[in-house]
């Protein structure tokens, strides 16, 4: 055994925890909200009226109507308050059941194991980055599998008493496979999570039973959401526990267990693993040991309760904040509030998952400082150099891994739209909104687009960065795919153009966000910053602004034509959009964050300064000519956004490489050199030469055992 | 199965001794432990184990050994013949002190005995492990027959 430490990895699991509690929250406040009606309801409604009553008498001219309505608000805020109050108790309720279950799990597995024993091992904790070592006990003999648990104040890593037949390095691996899990927090959050599983049927039941069930329809549309959701927590829980013990597997197989867990595994049988397992089978854990790039990537299933759970926050949660919020200053926020947590959990889920990497295995311990040439470890990716590991985890030079998520995430914001948990959804009158149920996922997906573009061009250390980025980016896409479909009959009918052009002409020229889009685009931009991209972006932008100015048209009025030159601007910062998207796919999106804006800003520039003396006001001239292609310019990549996990990325060549001409010498000269370290590692990590695999190319394997 | 208990116990020791010598060692308290359980409790899988099962050896054997002293009784008999139930029930009742057991099993009588453990080994163990159990427990089924052991 050796004393190397090894760090722990970054998981995207900690985002699907945080699915899980907003998925408990959800189903909570649902619950509560529904017992308020049950209990309180027709005091709510009682008072509401009377607030009508009183305010019509008062002001009863239909034109005082911005008169009627605070005085309104400020009399129902005491039974709307009480309604949040009821959400935000049952989603307490919903959380606190679970954190019971959690306490309460443990235990109750530890008694019906029956008397265990200390057992003789010890000394892996430090080796795997944890501080305090959890006690090794030897459970009762009918106990088949080894399992870590926190109960009595300690944790403890519970062994059954036939691995004392396994040979030392198949009995270092089992413990260093649970110490990993010690390391990784796995213990309580697995625990809370099969909390879940028994808290949410439980608390969802209240309402129906306090109804009594006296409403069949109504109780049926309540029962396929709590069934849903059901299902939804199974899947993520089914995801998190299969990812944790994959992360655990590779925990382990980085301090020193590689082989003895692979020869473990293989010799494991698939016994009761079935397509609902919540764990990964052997062979699959077999293949993500060899293969640490399978443990990147999120399952569609996942993206997809996202999605749903995103657009529940923001259309749920915003309805009661709104009742929590009422008759005080914070009334106008509770959409942005939870807009903005939505793209938070977004970012957190779809963005950690994105920004991942496999871990960088150990930081001291023989062979630990010798590390593979630079040029054969990195690739290119439009100037800057990313560990192979990120690129091929990004899809970056094979086929797209993102795909399944994107469509994942596409349909889950569909069907999160489709069947909400709004209370009032359960009404058998609620009608959808099938223009939201278009442009919104179109919008998320191709928010999505974004983040994976970023972490494209940002090695993983700028996930912080790129979290609030993905947040903002994904809150936008909610709010401007919902915005679009609450605009779209205005559009459509004040215009004459086709529909399509008058919804983004719209969107583009005339909405809410015009200075929000830009300001975000901008800030893309800068965050992709590339020379190379900016410089592909003005010369774009220098043809259209000629073009423009040599197409013979016909004249229009001063309007028209301004409008021909923001069309002629975003079409430019469209167009390099599209080519990049193709040709490059989510590395060319993150080039095209920056050309697409250059481009859109340089027609602009070169209108603005054609015209420059005939600006009454050019000033207000130039804000609008600045904010209205770029907006246009983030409302057409949200549309086409998606397509970055849908192709394969490949990256840029970088501003030093020669064109056409194949790699530079030095790389050619990387190639032998990468052979000669796989060559030593292997030697390194099995004691006789070439006899070993190494990990992933760019992570030093793991060091003797 | 307690009634037989002090030759389930001798078998499944044999079998420990002769096949799995390393868990010799924990015999005893296996075997004790394997008494006093109820038989639901005799297998216990966690909620969120490993995913990988290393089951102790002993309580397998007496399980299999304890199968066959029950064979005359029980549901699982009726994969034997009448003639190879009886013979293991005059065996698993035999005490020493009244002399020798008749002729034990025959060939054939052996290989339904064989396949009877490896089918229900196969839960616990893989299909190598199951076969090994069977061997062993053949084995010491031979040194427990007519001239004792």
């Amino acid at each position: 055994m050796t004393a190397a430490a090894v760090r722990r990895p970054p998981s995207a699991t900690r985002g699907r925890y945080l699915l899980i509690m907003v998925l408990l929250l959800l189903g909570g406040a649902l619950a509560g909200q529904l017992t308020h009606h049950l209990t309180v309801g027709l005091n709510w409604r009682d008072v509401t009226e009377a607030c009508f009553r009183d305010a019509y008498s008062r002001w009863p001219a239909a034109e005082d109507a911005l008169r009627r309505a605070p005085v309104i608000n400020a009399c129902r805020a005491g039974v709307e308050h009480r309604f949040a109050l009821f959400a935000a108790g049952g989603a307490l309720l919903m959380l606190a059941g679970a954190a019971f279950f959690a306490w309460l799990l443990p235990r109750v597995l530890l008694l019906r194991l029956g008397p265990r024993r200390p057992a003789p091992f010890e000394g892996w904790a430090a080796q795997l980055g944890v501080r305090r070592a959890p006690e090794v006990e030897f459970g009762p003999w009918g106990l088949r599998e080894p399992f870590t648990v926190r109960a009595w104040g300690a944790t403890r890593v519970v062994l059954p008493p036939g691995v004392r037949r396994l040979p030392a390095a198949h009995l270092d691996a089992v413990l260093r496979h649970e110490t990993a899990h010690v390391a990784a927090g796995d213990v309580t959050l697995v625990w809370l999570t099969r909390g879940l599983l028994w808290a949410l049927p439980l608390v969802m039941l209240v309402p129906p039973v306090l109804a009594g069930f006296d409403d069949g329809g109504f109780w049926l549309r309540y029962g396929l959401r709590a069934a849903l959701l059901g299902a939804a927590a199974y899947l993520l829980a089914r995801a998190v526990m299969r990812d944790r013990e994959l992360e655990a597997d590779r925990h382990a197989a980085l301090a020193g267990s590689s082989d003895a867990l692979i020869e473990l595994l293989g010799a494991a049988r698939g016994g009761r693993r079935h397509l609902l397992s919540m764990h990964p089978s052997p062979a699959e854990r077999v293949a993500a040991l060899r293969e640490p790039g399978r443990l990147l990537g999120m399952p569609a299933s996942v993206a997809a309760v996202a999605g749903a759970l995103a657009v529940n926050i923001w259309s749920a949660g915003a309805g009661i904040g709104l009742s929590a919020f009422l008759g005080t200053p914070l009334e106008p926020y509770p959409q942005l509030v939870a807009g903005l947590f939505a793209g938070a959990l977004l970012a957190a889920t779809w963005g950690l998952a994105v920004w991942r990497r496999p871990p960088r295995a150990v930081t001291s311990g023989p062979g630990v400082g010798r590390r593979p040439p630079r040029a054969v470890t990195s690739g290119p990716v439009l100037g800057r150099r990313l560990p192979r590991a990120v690129t091929s985890g990004l899809g970056i030079g094979r086929r797209p891994p993102w795909a399944g998520a994107t469509l994942g995430l596409l349909l889950g914001v569909a069907a999160g739209l489709l069947v909400n948990l709004d209370p009032r959804t359960l009404a058998g009158d609620w009608r959808i909104d099938w223009w939201a149920v278009l442009y919104v996922p179109v919008a998320v997906a191709g928010a999505a687009g974004c983040v994976l573009a970023l972490a494209t061009i940002r090695a993983p250390r700028w996930w912080p960065a790129g979290f609030v980025l993905g947040a903002a980016v994904f809150a936008g896409a909610l709010w401007i795919g919902a915005g679009l479909a609450v605009q779209q009959p205005v559009a459509v009918a004040a215009t004459d153009r086709p529909a399509l052009v008058a919804v983004l002409w719209t969107a583009g020229f005339g909405s809410a966000w015009l200075t929000a889009a830009p300001i975000a685009l901008l800030a893309l931009a800068v965050f992709t910053f590339s020379r190379t991209a900016l410089l592909g972006g003005l010369v774009v932008g220098l043809v259209a602004v000629v073009g423009r100015w040599l197409v013979p048209l016909p004249a229009l009025d001063a309007y028209g034509e301004a409008q021909r030159d923001w069309w002629a601007a975003a079409l430019a910062g469209f167009a390099v959009v599209v080519v990049m998207l193709v040709w490059r796919g989510a590395s060319g999106l993150a080039a095209a964050l920056v050309a697409a804006p250059a481009a859109a800003l340089t027609v602009s520039a070169g209108v603005l300064l054609r015209y420059m003396t005939d600006w009454d006001e050019p000033l207000a001239a130039a804000r609008v000519y600045l904010t209205r292609p770029l907006t246009m310019v983030a409302v057409l990549i949200l549309a086409v956004g998606a397509a970055a996990g849908l192709l394969p990325s490949r990256p840029g060549r970088g501003p030093r490489s020669r064109p056409g001409r194949g790699p530079r010498r030095k790389d050619w000269f990387a190639w032998p050199r990468l052979r000669r370290y796989r060559l030593a590692r292997a030697a390194d990590e099995t004691g006789r030469p070439g006899s070993g695999v190494i990990g992933e190319a760019g992570v030093p394997g793991p060091p003797p055992g | 199965m307690q009634e037989h208990w002090g030759e389930v116990r001798a078998v499944g020791e044999v079998v420990v001794r002769e096949s799995y010598p390393q868990e010799l060692e924990d015999f005893d308290a296996a075997a004790e432990w394997f008494r006093t359980a109820s038989p639901p409790a005799r297998t216990f899988r966690p909620p969120v184990g490993m995913g990988v099962e290393f089951a102790s050896i002993v309580p397998i054997v007496l399980s299999a050994v304890s199968l066959l002293a029950t064979a005359v009784a029980t549901a699982a008999g009726e994969e034997l013949t009448r003639a190879t139930r009886e013979k293991l029930a005059a065996a698993f009742r035999r005490r020493r002190e009244l002399g020798p057991a008749p002729a034990f099993l025959t060939p054939e009588q052996e290989r339904e005995v064989y396949r009877l453990i490896r089918s229900r080994a196969a839960g616990p163990l893989d299909d190598e492990e199951a076969r090994r159990l069977a061997e062993a427990v053949i084995g010491a089924l031979r040194l427990r027959g007519p001239d004792g052991s």
